[in-house]
Order: structure tokens, then C-alpha cells, then sequence
């Protein structure tokens, strides 16, 4: 428990009231050590993005108790939150800004001195070459340029735990490359990354434990060669498998012959 | 002017730091908004310079307002009389553009996601939000004080026009403090949730009570008050915050001051600074709250389409000519259903517009039925195209929304003539507007005047469709919902609004001479006025959509 970075216990949280709430974590219960890759994965509406939103503090009103670097979540999120990074899956940055004045944006809300910021700045742009826009509005930037500037922000504090929901969004290989990379060496300098993706082949590579969840519950956790089994030896099959969809080829030729008839 | 805004913000550090808040954060959050606000908004579907063109006609249009104010400080011989009188319609009108306009400022959640995984307390996110609004309601506020601050230099002295301008200052901190601690207080009681889906109801309730407020405090007041060359301290005065900050300005000129103008001065300055540390310190908790709720996906379950379209369709069908006009009438339905923010800009309309209707009537309360009937002449003719003043609103929210950069599906989908898209729509809002608010006062108004003034309620409501075609016709096309919602246009309803309802007592003159003369010249009229709006849907749908 010590190395315990984060600990959820029965997490529940609902959207709505009444009849018309609709229930999206039903109970999730975790412990996560320090250095420490997760792959957080379930289908679409599981949850998974509801759990980072939590964790993150964006949404502070769920049920059960979660422990982020040995503080309660509820009575001390602005202690956790200097420690936490977080890449959002939606390009939420201010995009009338340059990615100079966003980071430093960022770093000021962490209260980073100014003189650490700007040579940080320079270390984080030129990780992603992106020297050369450093003063250009991030309006005209390409969604991968975008998100690319979304990773830096989230790793500006040099955070403890790392929150990524669908990171690589956009991005071309070689940046792909670039940030597995980062978030391995990240993960052997002992900080804790929480990795939200569909793309099940770069989860299943750079995991050092996969949670599957579906329908706001976990319906696996553990090593992938763990996981793993006759009929699933890839990740994307073992997710078929445990979330009830392996339909999906007479799905798609079903909608094949549906487009061809008109 | 960020800079001279930033530079007055350093200067109150200490007393922003003595309420709990992190300086370097709040400075740094309010700078970024404000360096964004006046950044030309990239999308394709805008005109580079668009914003700052609007903020400065903004502030043309109510330096002119401003001007008519002055006017009303010039003659009246009293300055605590003439100034509460300013105050008092200042604090109402910046009031009702608060509400209507910079609700959603003050609980936006769009950037959620860059604010709230970040160390940022609630008291700091708060005032950051609070200054940021009272950054533009401030602009507004000087815009219109222009005016009476120059008599105030011509009657009077450069100390008492500088104190004028810091009355001016507070008043909009007193209202923005009061209203956002209504907002925190109410979302205290109820489910964080739900809260989003209030707010539209609480702006439009806060919008009666404004109004009501502004109805009761003359009807408080002693009527001869008004009449007095000297308006004296009474009871009423202490409850009264445009008196208290009237008075402030009249000490300032230090002859005849009383006691009482001392202790009014006083209530002025003291609710301002206690108020903003009361709300700042014991009922910020929670904001954070109430913005992360907002950012959540509630299920939201849509009438299946065909159950709307079995009822809707017949009509759409009658007003619409072409399948392009149908789509955007559907497109307007759908969006201006369940788009809250835009709900937000227009509902609260309603609520003005019923005490409005409630001001025009001046019902006796002895004697309501006699009071209705004796109501003819102009008054009559004003409320009947007053009635229909939302419907003008309602279309000029249609381009705005939250996702512009959606609005690339008129530049893929092959339609030929895109001005079809917004001449349906603007339809669809006329339907779903104007129809209704006339179908219900049909009723009232056969009991009060009968059958006879059915004629004069369609041509009202004609006249009503022409006064808003017109304006379209005279700008760029902008189709639905392509145009970002940004800070510098809001103000922009309240300039209309001001500015309608010269346009609307030009109407109301045109049915008023019609009913001197025969009804077959009200047919005529009206034949007159349904060929006209036949017309002006022609042309507006033969606009060209040049946006490349």
C-alpha cells in the first residue's frame, strides 16, 4: 500500500436524477502503484473519460472515496491537483493564444517560477520541434500540432501522476513514436501514468497493466499475457471478447449490402 | 485598455490578497481572457475585425443612450434628485444585460477541461470570472456616464465627475456582487445538476423582479418627490442603492451635506467592498462545483423526430418553398430547443417583455377589468407590436453558437441557393416566437376590444416579420449557427433592444393612424404588408453566400 499512488474505492457516479439519471461507474474499485503504466480501456460510454474527469477534479461529485498520493480527493484536491498532470481527449486549449503564451498560461497556474518556465518552454517545444511556432497562434495549428501542445501542457509541472484520455489523437507516427517513449521513461522514473486510448495496439505495447472496463464496471485488470487466451491473443480481440462484440464483421457487411441497395 | 484594467486590478493586490485569493493566478487568468476577447476569431465563417467593430458600436450606441441621460441630469436642478434618477436607470439596464447576457460568462464551462485539473481555489476562479464581467458591464457603464459626466464638468467640478465615474463603478460591482449571489445561493439549495437547466428560469424571474422593483420603488416614493427641486433623505432612500450612490457623489461637492447624505454614501461604499468579501470568501465554495456539473453529459433524450415532425411538418410544409428552406426550418427547431445558451439570450426577453406589457397597462389593481378597457390610443397600438419585440431577438441569436467550426456543412453539402437555409430558419423562428405570443394574446385582446382588433393584431404582427427582414437584408449573410458567441458582442441585445423600441413606437404610429380611417384601409395595409414580407423573403433568399 505504500507505493500506492492512487486508491478508488467503490466509485460510483451518475449523470441525471431519477429516471432519466443514467448510472456511468457502478462500483469501481483500483489500487495503483507508482511507476506504473495503465491502460484504461472499455468501449464507448463505459466510463472511462468519467473516471479521468474525476480523478482530474473536473467533476467533483461521485459517490465513493479516492485517494490520490495518500490525500483524499474531496477534502484536498488542490494538494493533488499541483502534482497531477492531464492531456484532455477533446483539444481544449485556448487556441487564440500562441503555444508560448498557453504553456506559460499553464505554468503560472501551477505557480512555476518564471525563469524555470521559460527555459522549460523551450526543452518542451523543441521535444516536438516545434521551436518555430513558438509564437504563432495556435488557431492556424493542425489538430495534431494541437494536441501536441495538449501533451506539453499536461507534463509542464512534472507531475506525479499523469492523466492521458486518447493522447495520440491526431498525431503522425513518428510523434506516436516520440510520445510512447516519453511516457516510458516517464513510468521508470517512477511517476504513474493513467492511459485512456481505443487504440488497443499501442495500449497493449507500452502497458504495464491493462483495465478493461464495461458498463461502469471493471471486467478485467492485470497484465496483458494474464488476460490473455485461446480465442484472444491480441488485446483488440480480448476487448471484443469481454464486451460482448464480436459481431463486428457481420455488422459491417450487413451495412455494406444496407448502403448498396440505395 | 487590458493594460489599464490590469494596472487598477495591481493596485487593489493587497485587499484581493486579504480575501483569499492566489494574485498571480487571478492576474494571469484574467490577462489571458482578456488577450483572447480581443483576438480576431480565426473561423473561416468570420470577417477578421468583426469583434472589435461590434464592441465599438457598442459603445457608440450607448454613449448615445448616454446622452439622452444627460439630458435628464441637466435639467433636473437637484443633483442627489437628478442622479439617483441616473443610477437608478443605469443599474436597471446594466441589470437586465447582466442576466440576459453574462449568465453564461459567469457559469461558462467550456474551458473545464484547461481550468479545473488545475491548483486553482474556487475564491480565485470566482473573482477572475466576476472581473473579467465587470470588465465589459463597466465599459457599458462608461459608455452611457459620458454623457452626464460632461454636465457633471460643466455644472459642477473635476472632483465631482471623478467620483461620478467611481459611483459609476460601483454600482455595476453592486449589481454584478447581488446577482451573483442570488445565482450561488440558489445553486446551494438545489441539485448541481438541475442547476444548468434553472438558470434560464431564474434569469427570466430575476428579470420580472427587476422590473417589478423598478415599478414599486416610484410607486414607495413620495409622487411629489419628483416634482420637488430638492428630493430629500426619506426611509426609502437608505433601501435605495442608486441613492446611495448618488449621494456619494453629492458630498463630494461638500456644501449642504447632511448627515443623512453621509450615512448614504456610506451604505454605497460599505455593500460594495463587504458584499464582494462576503461573496467572495463564504459563498465561492462550490463554484468549482457548479461548473464541473455543467461540463457533464446528462443523458438527454430528444422527442423522436417524427412525433415533432407529424404536427410541425403541415406548417413547415405551407411557409417552406423549398427542401433547403425545410432543412433549415428543421435545423432551427431542433438547435433552438436544446441549445441552453441560446435559450439564455432570449427567454429572459419574455420576462422583460410581460412588464413591459404590465407598464404600457398601468392596471389599476381596484379596478383591473375597467382599467384593460380604458386602455386605447397609442398605448394600445404599442402593445400590441411590444408583444412581438422577442421574436426580433430570437432571430438575431439564430447565426451564434458555442460550434461554429460545425457550420463547414454548407460549404460540403451540394445546396445551391444557401440563403434558403437561413430564410427557413428564420421562418421556423417566427413560428416557434411571434405565431405563439399573438395566438395567446388574441384572447385578452378580442375581451378587452373586440373582434375588430384582429386586423390590427395581424398587421401589427407583419409589421413586426418587416422590421426584422429588413436588417437581414441589409447585412452579410450569416447562416445558422456559424458565428462564434464571443464577449464583445454581448451588450449587443440591450443596443437592440434600446434601439427597437423607437422602431416598434413607429409602428405602433402607423396601426394607430390606420384605425382613425376605415377598416377596409387596415386590409389594405395589411394586404400591403403581407406583399411585402412575400417580398423581402424573395430577396432574402436570392442573397449571395460569399464567404471565399
Amino acid at each position: 500500500m505504500e507505493n500506492s499512488q492512487i486508491i478508488i474505492r467503490n466509485l460510483k457516479k451518475s449523470y441525471g436524477r431519477g429516471s432519466s439519471g443514467n448510472e456511468v461507474l457502478k462500483g469501481i474499485n483500483l489500487t495503483i502503484n507508482s511507476g506504473q503504466i495503465i491502460g484504461y480501456i472499455g468501449p464507448n460510454g463505459a466510463g472511462k473519460s468519467t473516471t479521468v474527469k474525476i480523478l482530474c477534479g473536473i467533476l467533483s461529485d461521485f459517490e465513493g472515496d479516492i485517494t490520490i498520493l495518500g490525500k483524499d480527493l474531496k477534502a484536498e484536491s488542490q494538494e493533488i491537483k499541483k502534482h497531477i498532470g492531464y492531456v484532455p481527449e477533446t483539444g481544449a486549449l485556448y487556441d487564440l493564444l500562441t503555444p508560448r503564451e498557453y504553456l506559460t498560461f499553464i505554468a503560472a497556474l501551477y505557480r512555476l517560477d518564471v525563469s524555470i518556465t521559460e527555459s522549460r518552454i523551450v526543452n518542451l517545444l523543441s521535444f516536438f520541434n516545434m521551436e518555430k511556432n513558438a509564437d504563432q497562434r495556435m488557431d492556424t495549428f493542425s489538430k495534431g500540432m494541437k494536441q501536441k501542445i495538449l501533451i506539453l501542457a499536461g507534463i509542464i509541472n512534472n507531475p506525479e501522476i499523469l492523466f492521458l484520455d486518447e493522447p495520440l489523437s491526431g498525431l503522425d507516427a513518428n510523434s506516436v513514436i516520440q510520445v510512447k517513449e516519453l511516457l516510458i521513461s516517464l513510468a521508470k522514473d517512477g511517476k504513474t501514468i493513467f492511459y485512456c486510448s481505443h487504440l488497443m495496439d499501442i495500449v497493449e505495447k507500452i502497458s504495464d497493466r491493462i483495465i478493461l472496463i464495461n458498463n461502469g464496471i471493471v471486467v478485467a485488470d492485470g497484465i496483458f499475457d494474464e488476460l490473455r487466451n485461446e480465442k484472444a491473443d491480441t488485446l483488440e480481440l480480448l476487448f471484443a471478447q469481454l464486451t460482448g462484440r464480436q459481431d463486428n464483421e457481420v455488422n459491417a457487411q450487413n451495412l455494406f449490402n444496407d448502403l448498396k441497395k440505395n | 485598455m487590458i493594460k489599464f484594467s490590469l494596472l487598477i486590478v495591481r493596485i487593489l493586490r493587497r485587499p484581493i490578497e486579504w480575501i483569499d485569493v492566489d494574485f498571480p493566478q487571478f492576474e494571469i487568468l484574467l490577462k489571458t481572457k482578456l488577450t483572447m476577447d480581443f483576438r480576431s476569431s480565426p473561423s473561416t465563417f468570420q470577417t477578421s475585425g468583426r469583434q472589435k467593430q461590434s464592441f465599438f458600436t457598442q459603445f457608440f450606441f450607448y454613449a448615445v443612450y448616454g446622452l439622452l441621460m444627460a439630458a435628464i441630469t441637466y435639467t433636473l436642478k437637484d443633483i442627489f434628485l437628478s442622479l439617483s434618477v441616473f443610477f437608478s436607470v443605469l443599474m436597471v439596464l446594466l441589470t437586465m444585460i447582466l442576466i440576459s447576457e453574462f449568465t453564461t460568462v459567469l457559469f461558462d464551462h467550456r474551458d473545464n477541461h484547461i481550468l479545473l485539473p488545475r491548483p486553482i481555489d474556487n475564491r480565485t476562479l470566482l473573482l477572475s470570472r466576476l472581473v473579467h464581467i465587470q470588465f465589459y458591464i463597466g465599459y457599458i457603464a462608461i459608455a452611457i456616464s459620458i454623457g452626464p459626466a460632461i454636465v457633471i464638468a460643466i455644472k459642477f467640478n473635476l472632483l465631482a465627475v471623478l467620483i461620478f465615474l467611481l459611483a459609476v463603478g460601483l454600482s455595476t460591482w453592486l449589481i454584478l456582487i447581488s446577482t451573483t449571489f442570488i445565482y450561488l445561493l440558489i445553486s446551494r439549495v438545489v441539485d448541481k445538476e438541475r442547476f444548468k437547466d434553472l438558470i434560464t428560469y431564474m434569469q427570466i424571474i430575476l428579470g420580472i423582479l427587476l422590473f417589478a422593483g423598478y415599478q414599486i420603488i416610484p410607486r414607495v416614493m413620495d409622487t411629489n418627490v419628483l416634482n420637488n427641486v430638492v428630493m430629500p433623505v426619506q426611509w426609502w432612500t437608505y433601501l435605495f442603492p442608486p441613492a446611495w450612490l448618488a449621494a456619494l457623489v453629492r458630498i463630494s461637492l461638500i456644501t449642504q451635506v447632511t448627515p443623512g447624505l453621509v450615512i448614504l454614501s456610506f451604505l454605497g461604499v460599505a455593500f460594495s467592498l463587504s458584499g464582494a468579501v462576503f461573496l467572495i470568501k463564504f459563498m465561492s465554495k462550490g463554484f468549482e462545483n457548479i461548473l464541473g456539473e455543467g461540463s457533464s453529459e446528462s443523458v438527454k433524450t430528444a422527442i423522436p423526430a417524427g412525433l415533432i415532425k407529424s404536427r410541425s411538418n403541415f406548417i413547415r410544409n405551407l411557409f417552406c418553398i423549398s427542401d433547403t428552406e425545410k432543412a433549415g426550418w428543421d435545423l432551427a427547431l431542433a438547435t433552438t430547443k436544446r441549445d441552453r445558451k441560446f435559450k439564455q439570450s432570449v427567454y429572459p426577453y419574455f420576462g422583460f417583455m410581460i412588464v413591459l406589457i404590465i407598464i404600457i397597462l398601468k392596471p389599476d389593481l381596484k379596478n383591473l377589468s375597467g382599467s384593460f378597457h380604458e386602455i386605447n390610443g397609442f398605448s394600445k397600438f404599442f402593445l400590441l407590436t411590444i408583444i412581438g419585440y422577442s421574436g426580433s431577438i430570437a432571430v438575431a441569436q439564430l447565426p451564434f453558437t458555442d460550434t461554429p467550426e460545425a457550420a463547414w456543412i454548407y460549404n460540403v453539402l451540394p445546396i445551391r441557393g444557401k440563403a434558403h437555409v437561413l430564410s427557413g430558419a428564420v421562418k421556423a423562428i417566427l413560428f416557434k416566437f411571434l405565431i405563439p405570443v399573438y395566438l395567446i394574446f388574441i384572447i385578452p385582446a378580442i375581451w378587452l376590444w373586440g373582434f375588430l382588433i384582429i386586423p390590427q393584431i395581424i398587421l401589427a404582427a407583419l409589421g413586426i416579420v418587416i422590421l426584422i427582414l429588413f436588417p437581414l437584408l441589409s447585412q452579410k449573410l450569416e447562416l445558422p449557427f456559424t458565428l462564434k458567441r464571443d464577449m464583445q458582442r454581448k451588450g449587443m441585445n440591450s443596443v437592440m433592444a434600446i434601439f427597437s423600441m423607437i422602431l416598434l413606437a413607429l409602428l405602433a404610429g402607423l396601426l394607430y393612424f390606420t384605425s382613425k380611417y376605415p377598416m377596409w384601409i387596415t386590409f389594405l395595409t395589411c394586404l400591403v404588408f403581407i406583399t411585402g414580407v412575400v417580398l423581402l423573403f424573395r430577396a432574402l433568399r436570392r442573397k449571395r453566400y460569399s464567404y471565399f
